[in-house]
């Protein structure tokens, strides 16, 4: 399990866990943080937009489509 | 050799220290009271007696990145050596290995006031690639398929028609190799990578091959080398990026 290491709202490092003691890190999971991404109540950012998780990334990829879908039926009806 | 892999205490009388460790390892019997510890994940160490050992640590490898027409591999973990550390009995040393990158830079490793930094990761463009730099540099392709760096080499340049295109990535100049002896197991290997039919090869020392093309992924660096991640350029059914090798710290008892 990876653990993102923040200081200042800022990811300094990424490393392998378990923390060493009295070393304090946020889990990952498979989430694809990288140093330098920002961290803001316990969420993950990167170049303004939040890091997703690959099952994030496809949920939200799939609502995209669902609205890209409905809109094209719209469309066609008028 | 003999290897034991666990975590928890440690002890063997036969010259090798007693020790406790929070995270995972491996002891490696060298013969002659000779000994080394391979540190896989991060943790708490306390030895039970005061050593003079020496400490070789590698960072985490960078993640290699694709594009429609150009991609490069990370490089490899950075490595370091510290001779002659006198480590304290009951004192708590914080080890600290890098991860792989998934996405960016590899992960940075410490133990016993030394660092090693993660590789960079591989840039890929619309129009252009560039191999990340570290212990061993990632390739980078717009043109033939190329090899990641090896035992601090630069890495491969697949010469786009525009040769100013595809930039591999820098090495750190000096060996990779465990302890930075010729005869040590070789670390941070720089990430391949790969278009047209040829395979980018990873660089040896757990870089991550380019894949191949419509027939294989790339690979991504080996766990514990520092190997920076392969990549393929994405026009590729078979396309895409990986992740670095997460780093290691070995220790051993002080050699002359």
């Amino acid at each position: 399990m990876n653990y993102a290491i923040i200081e200042n709202g800022i990811v300094t490092n990424v490393i392998v866990g378990p923390l060493p003691d009295g070393m304090d890190g946020v889990v990952l999971g498979d989430r694809p943080v990288a140093i330098g991404d920002g961290y803001a109540n316990g969420a993950f950012t990167r170049d303004g937009e939040t890091v997703l998780t690959p099952a994030e990334q496809i949920a939200e990829l799939e609502a995209q489509n669902a609205q890209l879908q409905a809109t094209l039926t719209g469309l066609q009806q008028t | 050799m003999r290897i034991c892999r666990r975590t928890g205490i440690y002890y063997n009388g036969n010259g090798l220290p007693k020790f406790s460790y929070t995270g995972t390892y491996e002891v490696l019997d060298d013969g002659e009271r000779n000994w080394r510890i391979k540190f896989l994940t991060s943790g708490t160490l306390i030895l039970d007696r005061a050593l003079t050992i020496d400490a070789f640590l590698v960072g985490g490898g960078g993640a290699g990145e694709a594009e429609y027409a150009f991609c490069a591999g990370g490089a490899g973990g950075k490595t370091s050596l510290s001779s002659s550390v006198a480590a304290m009995a009951g004192t708590s040393y914080a080890i600290v290995i890098g991860a792989g990158a998934s996405s960016g830079t590899g992960g940075t490793t410490t133990a016993f006031g030394a660092s090693s930094d993660g590789g960079a990761n591989g840039v890929a463009r619309s129009t252009y690639a560039t191999g990340g730099s570290g212990g061993s540099g990632g390739a980078a392709t717009g043109g033939a398929s190329a090899s990641g760096g090896s035992d601090g080499s630069d890495g491969g340049d697949g010469h786009a028609a525009d040769e100013s295109s595809d930039i591999p990535g820098n090495g750190q100049g000096t060996t990779t190799r465990e302890f930075h002896e010729s005869t040590g197991d070789l670390y941070a290997g720089g990430g391949g990578a790969s278009r047209g039919s040829g395979e980018g090869y990873g660089g040896a020392g757990g870089g991550g091959t380019g894949g191949a093309y419509n027939t294989a992924y790339p690979q991504a660096g080996t766990a514990n080398t520092g190997g920076g991640g392969g990549a393929q350029i994405t026009y590729s059914s078979y396309g895409g990026a990986r992740s670095g090798g997460s780093g290691i710290v070995v220790i051993r008892n002080h050699r002359a």
